[in-house]
């Protein structure tokens, strides 16, 4: 049933909401007040254009039009540690070299050869120069050209002006980010409120700890869109009803770039009504695996979310060797979900240290490449620093083939069993239309609003 | 084999050993044999949640939890 919230004039699931749970557990926790505030906006009603999504022209225009002009992240910093480690960033039909050319120094160059445009480097590594392999011009490692073979044939490729031409670079949270546009404003600008909402989650002290790729059947905002509402759960995820509050969760739009849910987990969803505290409880443990589910028990006066949070807390703790004992509710268990424009989603909180990634294919409208990174807390003290995940590229269908990401691929799973219908879908569509709800899907209308402004349309 | 409850359907999914989902209608007690990819196979219920047969099927393997180990 939908209630009319008069204080935010929407109307918004029955139930308890997001805030009114985060306010009473603040009053015994230290809760990141960051989640004790709301920023929502009616952004109207209007219908999303299918071909945004199945339109290869449309493609065309973001790799024009969007692509070249925004800041996006590239790779971590702990992947590039040493001078001369280099990642390669596709996206579209683009190619960047991100590497670290002196030991504070990290550059981004358009990874194409001067002379007749091969690649630099088709993957990532660690190199002393770049030389491409066809007919070995070489570049240093910043950007300034080492050698022409032949250089009495090219009298008109002056070295001073043969530089490798740079993309921008910015760090943010042990993220490497790039822009094309030497024009575009400061990454700092283009994060907004990020830095001060992860002031309380430093990403920067986390290891990459899995990263798996895949590419999938479907446009890369039709991917995206997948992962930023909550009411796709009670249908898509519907074991999770009996431990997630599904509809109620809650939206948050910030500037023209930053979004979040914060989607509350150890209460049923409201799609279920009211459910006993030791239901809840085991049904969490067993689909978590988190301890024995034979185990689990709800003492009188206690709730299945105490509880679960406790045992969150204990394991975060064992597991990193950093006392999380302390750690509020909400950052142990629920899922807390940014958003920065275009395609990098940090999730906020520990007990689901999820990063994910949507990249276009190339230029297909109808195929993309989603990331999933699990950001791991790294103890203080340790010798060394290990070494972040390499990328798995996922071949199969089935995430279950990652087991890194332990049961987050059971859920991925379901969601991909969607993603492929819905691009048939959206091709096969009559009304030409995407409708969206104006509070749960209030992020998917927020970006398309920001896209639009660079791809005109 | 363990057996999955839906929580709206008043329905339960069994995974069976040959690959197949068992699911049954609590209110009346028919029964249906599925597919993990929703193609009914046998029996009298004819529909079943294609999320649960997944979810059925892939929740009888071991995953380990989320939150990944760096100590």
């Amino acid at each position: 049933m939908a209630i009319l919230d008069d204080a935010r004039s929407r109307p918004r699931s029955s139930g308890i909401s997001p805030q009114e749970i985060l306010q009473r557990e603040a009053q015994r926790q230290e809760v990141p007040d960051v989640l004790l505030s709301e920023s929502y906006a009616y952004l109207g009603s209007d219908d999303i254009p299918v071909e945004r999504y199945t339109s290869a022209d449309y493609a065309r225009l973001e790799a024009e039009r969007l692509w070249p002009k925004v800041w996006q992240m590239a790779c971590r910093e702990e992947e590039i540690p040493e001078v001369g480690d280099h990642v390669v960033y596709d996206i579209a039909n683009y190619s960047i070299l991100v590497v670290r050319s002196a030991p504070d120094v990290i550059k981004a160059y358009h990874n194409s050869c001067l002379h007749r445009g091969t690649q630099l480097r088709a993957e990532g590594g660690s190199v002393p120069f770049f030389r491409c392999s066809f007919h070995g011009w070489t570049w240093n490692l910043d950007g300034t050209l080492k050698r022409i073979p032949a250089q009495w044939d090219f009298p008109h490729c002056q070295p001073d002006q043969m530089c490798l031409p740079e993309c921008q670079v910015g760090t943010w949270a042990g993220f490497v980010f790039v822009n094309m546009d030497p024009d575009a404003g400061p990454l700092e600008d283009w994060l907004e409120v990020l830095p001060e909402h992860f002031r309380h989650w430093p990403l920067e002290k986390r290891l990459k700890a899995a990263h798996v790729a895949k590419v999938l059947p479907c446009n890369w905002k039709v991917a995206v869109e997948a992962f930023i509402e909550a009411y796709h759960v009670s249908s898509t995820h519907p074991q999770l009803a009996f431990y997630d509050g599904d509809t109620n969760s809650q939206y948050d739009i910030y500037g023209e770039h930053v979004s979040r849910f914060v989607n509350i987990l150890g209460i049923p969803s409201p799609e279920l009504g009211e459910l006993d505290e030791q239901t809840i409880a085991e049904a969490f443990a067993r689909d978590f695996r988190i301890g024995d589910v034979a185990a689990v028990e709800v003492p009188e006066g206690s709730s299945a979310r105490e509880v679960i949070a406790d045992t969150m807390r204990q394991l975060l703790s064992a597991g990193s060797g950093i006392d999380f004992s302390k750690l509020s509710n909400t950052e142990a268990i629920d899922s807390i979900e940014y958003y920065l424009f275009p395609n990098f989603l940090p999730w906020a909180g520990l007990g689901i240290p999820i990063v994910y990634r949507f990249r276009p294919n190339g230029l297909d409208p109808d195929t993309s490449i989603m990331e999933v990174m699990l950001m791991a807390p790294l103890p203080e003290g340790l010798p060394q620093r290990p070494p972040p995940a390499p990328i798995h590229w996922l071949e199969s269908d089935d995430w279950r083939d990652a087991p890194e990401i332990g049961v987050l691929g059971l859920a991925l799973n379901q969601d991909m069993s969607n993603l492929h219908k819905v691009q048939r879908g959206l091709h096969a569509s009559a009304t030409k239309a995407v409708r969206l709800g104006d509070y749960q899907e209030i992020r998917i209308r927020h970006y398309h609003r920001t896209l639009a402004k660079y791809v005109g349309k | 084999m363990s057996v999955v409850r839906h929580p709206f359907d008043n329905t339960e999914y069994l995974l069976q050993g040959d690959g197949t989902v068992l699911v049954r209608d609590l209110a009346n007690g028919t029964e249906g044999v599925f597919e993990v990819g929703g193609r009914h196979l046998s029996g009298d219920l004819r529909w079943a949640d294609i999320h649960m047969l997944r979810w059925a099927n892939d929740t009888a393997g071991g995953s380990k939890a989320i939150a990944p180990d760096v100590k």
